[in-house]
């Protein structure tokens, strides 16, 4: 066979002109060329409008450091009124100079009036056109939005990660805060078995601490119709068991930390006359972390009263979300199976007749390096 | 090399029906099945997982009394061209809309979640990587989907152990009880497409050394993906729940994004997560473009293989540019249901039918 010396190299043009098409031209826009926005806001304005604040780092300052002493801000703040979100956006892509760049954001955050009114057709967008991250924090805001947004972070957070350590688990979060992603929201609003409850921040009277927390908004479907006090919030992360070893409760006659908890769910059914009803048994670990010297009170008296303030302030929290059909603890997602998939829709109406018993039972494992 | 050479280890059949696994059932799967049934959604699963075995029985029954033979060959010995043709134009026909739909759905994929802005045309360019795979003919395509499962077999098990994350078991309740309502769904019918990954044997089941345990090969990539398919369907489901799940066009993609981790370092885990498959993809329309190219060479011998490759490569990029919507192919996929299970379980009792009906005739 005669060797024809140009067809390697034909054939190599050819292979490595298919690399341009992997380049994926179309959808360049370099890093510099874009504006990137961390926190998403969504406020509620005049006749249905929305008006939607974004915050932009400025990559700059954020290399000098946010907490310098000059007078220049770290980020920038947009906003735009409109009808709908995406007029909104819109309408903010027509003030800046670079290309619009949704995907880092970190936190969506709304107000309270916008939540009364239904969140969903605002939050439909971010999962359909998965231009904002579906794992970013949720949060509402009671009270105006700029002391918020403008408020200068002096604890070290750069621009855009301060709501985003605020709530995450392995920064500021807690089970004292309670925190919720994108998704379970709108999972929530899609399951009629279940409610949500997301945190209400406000803007803090002291300056270098920008959030602080309000309570717990929960929710009928997509409208927010009540908001816990944050002292409850507690005894919901115990019954839902979100409780990882760190939190300290404040009993009349010692402090206590939470080590572990267990929840078991001992009965799940309908009862004779058709009500739901739950028995679920909580086990805790304590361990004591101060005692109060002057009204000591014996070990077995203090394991009761951890038990007894947690079990009132769980039904005080059942007692407020039954009215409102918001089940927060989630039972519903329990009785798939035991009642019929017909009667999920009915599920909030079912809830509010339904029966829980809690029986929580602690048990203290150590004292720490004193005796009791 | 000439063909008479070339032998396919059990081993090298199995990596084939894995690959096939992991480039069919990422996306599309686990929406067909949560909308089939509203319990038990294993149920479905195991259902087809069972058929298919006996699917796989079946075929590789079919080639055993001709070694070296593939299912074309075999049907033309039986009963000439022009009828095996007419018996055989339903499983071309298959081959060649499973290529365009392929092509386009993870154009269409790539598009909704990586390049909004790419045109649809050039994203169906990647027609072109499996096409040059498959002329380079069985070898290269066995060797290549090896090489491929050794880097995405990995990936894909990290990332099935990293959605582990933010999943309640309850949300899948009932566990154990089934009205199997899914039998009266048309999309349960149509979440058989993961499941026929045995009928590309019939092309490139002759290199095996000893055919009739062909379908060995297939039960072992069954089992070793079975806990990859369960999770590709439960995972949405235990996440967002399966009301939500029944909406979402790729649920499993959701389930990346929704997958946060402080230390993971990489920002995007649904590009990683999607590349990873798209491999798989290419290394199965590579395998099917080798056996519409070589089915059709058989038929008619004076066409040149790759000419007819690359015609075959022309016309399915022409018609994936085609399919007017995301809809559309779906219900494609779901439509296309009997003609699947035609090619799967009726084909090869026709042909094993046909064969024990001359034997017998032979005898008397």
């Amino acid at each position: 066979m005669k060797r024809e010396p140009f067809r390697p190299i034909i054939k190599s043009i050819l292979i490595f002109s298919f690399l341009l098409l992997v380049s994926g031209c179309w959808d360049v826009k370099d890093i510099d060329n874009r504006m990137i926005a961390v926190v998403l806001g969504l406020k509620s304005a005049e006749d249905d409008n929305v008006e939607v604040y974004m915050k932009f780092p400025k990559p700059e300052t954020m290399t000098k450091g946010s907490s310098g002493g000059s007078d220049d801000k770290p980020f920038i703040i947009v906003r735009e009124t409109a009808p709908t979100v995406f007029a909104a956006i819109n309408q903010i892509k027509l003030k800046l100079p670079k290309s619009l760049d949704l995907q880092s954001i970190q936190t969506v955050v709304v107000d309270e009036e916008l939540s009364q009114k239904g969140l969903l057709p605002y939050l439909e967008f971010i999962i359909r056109s998965r231009m904002v991250p579906v794992d970013a924090n949720f949060a509402i805001v009671k009270g105006e939005f700029p002391p918020l947004f403008h408020s200068k972070a002096q604890t070290g957070d750069s621009a855009g990660m301060l709501f985003n350590n605020f709530f995450d688990e392995s920064a500021g979060g807690s089970p004292i805060k309670s925190n919720i992603r994108i998704w379970e929201v709108y999972r929530s609003f899609s399951n009629p078995l279940e409610s949500c409850l997301v945190p209400v921040i406000r803007a803090d009277e002291q300056q270098d601490t920008p959030i602080s927390m309000e309570g717990s908004g929960y929710f009928t479907g997509d409208r927010l119709v009540g908001i816990l006090p944050q002292k409850n919030l507690l005894s919901y992360s115990i019954l839902s068991q979100n409780v990882r070893g760190e939190e300290v409760m404040v009993v009349e006659n010692a402090d206590v930390r939470i080590q572990k908890n267990k929840i078991e769910y001992t009965e799940i059914g309908l009862n004779s006359y058709g009500k739901p009803h739950v028995h679920l048994k909580v086990t805790l670990e304590l361990s004591l972390i101060d005692s109060n010297f002057l009204n000591k009170i014996s070990k077995d008296d203090l394991e009761n009263k951890v038990s007894s303030i947690i079990e009132n302030k769980a039904k005080e929290i059942i007692e407020v979300t039954k009215p409102e059909g918001a089940d927060i603890f989630q039972f519903g997602n329990r009785f798939r199976g035991k009642i019929s998939t017909d009667q999920y829709e009915q599920w909030p109406k079912l809830y509010k007749d339904m029966e829980v018993e809690i029986e929580v039972k602690s048990h203290l494992r150590k004292t720490g390096l004193l005796k009791y | 090399m000439s063909n008479k050479e070339i032998t396919i280890t059990p081993r090298q059949y199995t990596i084939i029906q894995t690959v096939f696994f992991g480039g069919m059932s990422f996306f599309l799967y686990p929406e067909l099945v949560a909308n089939s049934t509203n319990q038990a959604y294993w149920i479905p699963v195991l259902f087809w997982l069972l058929i298919s075995l006996f699917g796989a029985f079946l075929y590789s029954k079919m080639m055993e009394p001709y070694p070296r033979k593939n299912i074309v060959e075999i049907s033309i010995l039986l009963m000439g061209k022009k009828l095996s043709f007419l018996l055989l134009l339903p499983l071309l026909v298959f081959w060649f809309n499973s290529i365009s739909l392929m092509i386009r759905a993870h154009a269409e994929l790539v598009n909704m979640t990586m390049l909004p802005m790419t045109p649809i045309w050039v994203l169906s360019c990647l027609f072109v990587i499996p096409l040059l795979g498959a002329m380079g003919g069985i070898t290269s395509v066995v060797r290549t989907l090896s090489v491929y499962s050794l880097i995405c077999v990995p990936l894909v098990f990290g990332i099935t152990i990293l959605g582990f994350q933010d999943i309640d078991y309850y949300l899948g309740k009932p566990w154990f009880k089934s009205s199997f309502d899914f039998l009266t769904s048309p999309d349960f019918y149509g979440s058989s497409y993961i499941w026929i990954g045995f009928i590309y044997c019939g092309m490139i089941g002759k290199y095996a050394k000893k055919v009739g345990q062909l379908w060995k090969s297939y039960f072992w990539a069954t089992l070793c993906f079975l806990p990859i398919v369960i999770t590709i369907v439960l995972f949405p489901i235990l996440t967002f729940g399966p009301e939500l799940t029944r909406s979402i066009t790729f649920p499993y993609v959701l389930k990346m994004a929704s997958v946060n981790n402080y230390w993971l370092i990489v920002e995007s885990l649904t590009a990683i997560y999607i590349s990873s498959v798209m491999i798989y993809v290419i290394g199965t329309i590579s395998l099917i473009y080798y056996c519409i190219g070589k089915a059709i060479h058989n038929f008619f011998p004076q066409w040149g293989e790759k000419k007819i490759l690359l015609i075959i490569g022309g016309l399915s990029y022409i018609v994936a540019l085609f399919i007017p919507s995301w809809d559309w192919l779906r219900q494609g996929v779901v439509i296309e249901s009997p003609l699947r299970l035609f090619v799967a379980f009726l084909l090869p009792m026709i042909i094993v039918g046909q064969y024990t009906w001359k034997k017998r005739r032979c005898h008397k």
